[in-house]
């Protein structure tokens, strides 16, 4: 929870930042900001799907199928780090003004001239906007929270199973698991994808059987790396005979490299 | 003010890659050329002179009314679905679509094609509907999609020539007007004519045309190859 | 200068369920029917923080904590909508993306909690919810990059404060297709025909209700608040850019902008009654049609 936390925070925060800043050193004048902007919008809405996706792998309601041995929480010294990293992201973030002049020094080893200090003030007075609103944001949360505390308090809670709708036997593996959650947004981006579908498909009035499987294959891997690293082994697969495993002929390699050498250099110091 | 009818022109083309009723395709080419039929009538001085009236009112009555009527009335005769089938789907059309509209503000705005007469937005919308024409003949099935996107390129070359404005010879309008006019009456003609023979206008299907010539011994054997 | 401002946002919070009674009023009038009350919004919200809890057993405390931060994230942005002249209480350069992505995060809660419960119905709603928000988020980024170029500012309040009838009478149709394609975010964005049906009782048919489907009591009135505060922003940046406001003085713009409001729901209410709603496969193409839209006015503004 804390993983995700942090990184949503912090991928919040990026996009704030980068936003801001482009807005500033570039202005409402530029033409490229624009296109920038739209695919920025795009980019902000497929994230939001991403990182919910993620929770869905992780998080999802009940467990799918039985685990072969039962899960244990880790022990509080591998969590403590990741709840002072996810706190760090958000000091960052809600001290933004301020911790953006961290980075002045990095930016001057990259940079020769000076830094640019126009767009940073800029920036930062975006970024304080930003900063007051987030911590409205968490303040005001907490205060909902406390409000509805005590709205409920001496009134009735129950637990109770999730809507189904009526539905005599549900089971868990009738959930909305990540993949299907993805499906629709994959879907308008199919021709880049490449997903294979596999299965039986409904057949019949009362079908009994039927089964769906979808892998979306790494294009970067597939298409473009992997065929690439093919290439090359095929280009250096005679280089095999050498390693053979013989000891005595490694050393006979080297005796012979050695002696390549002092014949090589000899001859030129003549 | 005067960049209004630029600018519809441009969002008619961007409805016809989106649309996917051939009645409302046509309707939308009548409309442009009712748009092209009252631009010349914005530029400058021309509603002083009367030969622009005339050639307005000759526009339109062309490209608004007896094109669009003709189309329609093919439409009707041949009886075929009135659904466009894209080889491209409408979303991926559109998102061209776009990426084809920024290509041609960016070559309107190079400053090699600038010259004085014609203003970039006017020019942005002749280039963008002679792309959008060709897309349309590119990425549709049916020959009567393929008709459409051949009027939507006219209408954008004679969006040029109408925005160059004075500098065009008025007789050259006329004679480009009368061309679209043949080719799309000879159009219609044919398609009615590969309906009845084909049963179908789908240009992809067509690939069965070919130049091979059988020889028969006798006519019967010709009678039981046809049967 | 700036107690006036703070009218603006206590206006929507106490007026935002009023949009959604008049909207029912409507489509009421148009089905022949007499309708409920205009401030029925105000009672249910009152029967239901009265109210104990129910939750379900699958749920964690990522349930419970959702409707807190929903609400907190509507108030904050009700906090950043100007009207014309008078500046928001919250306004700063690039604000138009911080409140982008306020919605962007109460959103981004609501589906965390609908993929919580564990249930088909819910995940299929946020599924659906996340696709049709990611595609129609462009549309509002763009319309903003345009209105920025057209007025040379960069925070929302400036923006519609120099966005006067001139500006209007210099680009007309520019930016009555920047509205255009508002309209069709505010009716995505707020789960309006004809994108999403509000009082359809088929879960599978539902986009947004099915995700507050397991809500109940005070968290039920919060998301419901919320949803009616939602709609208050959308119609508010709809009427500051219909409405050119400088011409008459401060204390007749509060009246008028909420005469503007009043229009905009009778206007929702007139179009979700006469459309039916799309079909699910053709939504996308909607809302990609309105993001094309968005993206031909701003490469048109960069024309000329």
């Amino acid at each position: 929870m804390t993983v995700l936390s942090s990184q949503k925070t912090a991928h919040a925060l990026r996009h704030f930042n980068i936003c801001g800043s482009l807005w500033a050193i570039y202005g409402p004048n530029a033409t490229a900001a624009g296109a920038i902007f739209s695919g920025l919008a795009l980019i902000g809405g497929l994230a939001a799907a991403c990182f919910t996706r993620c929770f869905g792998f992780i998080f999802l309601g009940e467990p799918r199928n039985e685990m072969r041995s039962p899960t244990l929480e880790v022990s509080a010294l591998m969590r403590w780090p990741m709840v002072i990293l996810a706190a760090a992201c958000l000091a960052i973030g809600l001290t933004s003004p301020w911790s953006i002049r961290l980075t002045v020094p990095a930016i001057q080893c990259l940079i020769s001239s000076d830094v640019p200090v126009e767009p940073l003030m800029l920036s930062a007075r975006m970024l304080a906007g930003v900063a007051v609103v987030s911590a409205g944001l968490l303040v005001l949360a907490v205060i909902f929270y406390v409000i509805r505390r005590n709205l409920t308090r001496g009134k009735e809670e129950r637990t109770e199973v999730t809507w189904d709708c009526g539905y005599a036997r549900p089971t868990a593996r009738m959930q909305y698991t990540a993949s299907s959650f993805a499906q629709p947004l994959l879907d308008l981006f199919r021709v880049f994808l490449g997903t294979r579908h596999h299965g039986v498909s409904v057949q019949g009035f009362f079908p009994k059987h039927a089964n769906h499987e979808t892998e979306t294959p790494d294009g970067a891997k597939e298409w473009l790396f992997a065929p690439l690293f093919r290439g090359i082994d095929r280009l250096v697969a005679p280089m095999r005979i050498l390693q053979h495993g013989r000891i005595h002929l490694y050393v006979l390699y080297i005796a012979l490299t050695l002696l390549t050498l002092l014949i090589w250099k000899a001859g030129f110091l003549r | 003010m005067a960049n209004t009818i630029p600018i519809l022109l441009v969002l008619s083309c961007i409805f016809l890659l989106g649309s996917s009723r051939l009645r409302v395709s046509i309707r939308m080419v009548a409309v442009q050329g009712l748009l092209l039929g009252v631009l010349p009538l914005l530029q400058g001085d021309a509603l002083l002179r009367q030969e622009m009236w005339l050639f307005s009112l000759g526009s339109i009555a062309v490209k608004g009314i007896a094109l669009p009527w003709l189309l329609l009335y093919v439409l009707q005769k041949m009886n075929i679905r009135r659904e466009i089938e894209p080889l491209i789907s409408f979303s991926a059309s559109i998102l061209i679509g776009i990426v084809l509209l920024g290509l041609s503000c960016w070559v309107a705005l190079s400053p090699r094609l600038a010259s004085g007469e014609i203003s970039p937005v006017t020019l942005t919308a002749a280039l963008y509907l002679v792309m959008t024409g060709l897309f349309l003949i590119v990425s549709r099935r049916k020959a009567i999609t393929q008709t459409l996107g051949y009027l939507v390129m006219e209408n954008g070359i004679y969006t040029i020539g109408v925005g160059i404005g004075n500098e065009f010879p008025f007789i050259v309008e006329m004679g480009v007007l009368l061309d679209v006019f043949v080719g799309i009456f000879l159009m219609g003609i044919m398609m009615f004519h590969i309906d009845r023979e084909f049963d179908h206008i789908d240009t992809d299907r067509f690939t069965e045309l070919s130049d091979r010539i059988t020889t028969y011994e006798s006519p019967a054997e010709w009678k039981e190859m046809k049967s | 200068m700036k107690t006036i401002s703070c009218i603006l946002p206590l206006s929507a919070w106490l007026l935002a369920p009023l949009m959604l009674g008049i909207i029912n009023r409507i489509k009421a009038f148009f089905a022949g029917r007499q309708g409920q009350s205009v401030f029925q919004l105000y009672y249910d919200l009152a029967k239901l923080l009265k109210k104990g809890s129910v939750y379900s057993r699958t749920t964690s405390r990522v349930f419970r904590y959702v409707p807190s931060v929903v609400l907190s994230a509507m108030v904050l942005a009700t906090l950043m909508i100007p009207w014309g002249g008078l500046p928001a209480p919250v306004s700063f350069a690039g604000d138009l993306i911080l409140l982008a992505y306020l919605l962007g995060a109460a959103r981004f809660a609501m589906v965390l909690a609908a993929l919580d419960t564990g249930s088909s119905f819910e995940g299929m709603g946020a599924s659906r919810e996340v696709q049709f928000a990611a595609l129609a988020e462009p549309s509002l980024f763009l319309g903003m990059v345009v209105l920025a170029i057209q007025t040379g500012h960069g925070g929302l309040s400036d923006i519609f404060a120099s966005l006067t009838s001139a500006s209007w009478q210099s680009a007309p149709a520019l930016l009555f297709l920047v509205a255009c394609s508002w309209m069709v975010l505010l009716l995505c964005e707020n789960s309006r025909i004809p994108i999403d049906d509000p009082n359809t009782h088929l879960e599978l048919t539902m986009i947004h209700e099915v995700m507050v489907l397991d809500y109940g009591g005070p968290d039920l009135g919060y998301m419901l608040y919320a949803a009616a505060l939602k709609l208050w922003i959308f119609s508010a940046l709809l009427v500051n850019l219909l409405v050119p406001s400088q011409l008459i003085g401060h204390w007749m713009q509060i009246p008028l902008f909420l005469v503007g409001m009043v229009i905009m729901a009778t206007l929702v209410g007139v179009v979700e009654s006469i459309m039916a709603r799309l079909r699910l496969m053709q939504v996308p193409n909607l809302l990609i049609g309105a993001g094309a839209l968005g993206a031909m006015v701003l490469i048109l503004k960069l024309v000329g």
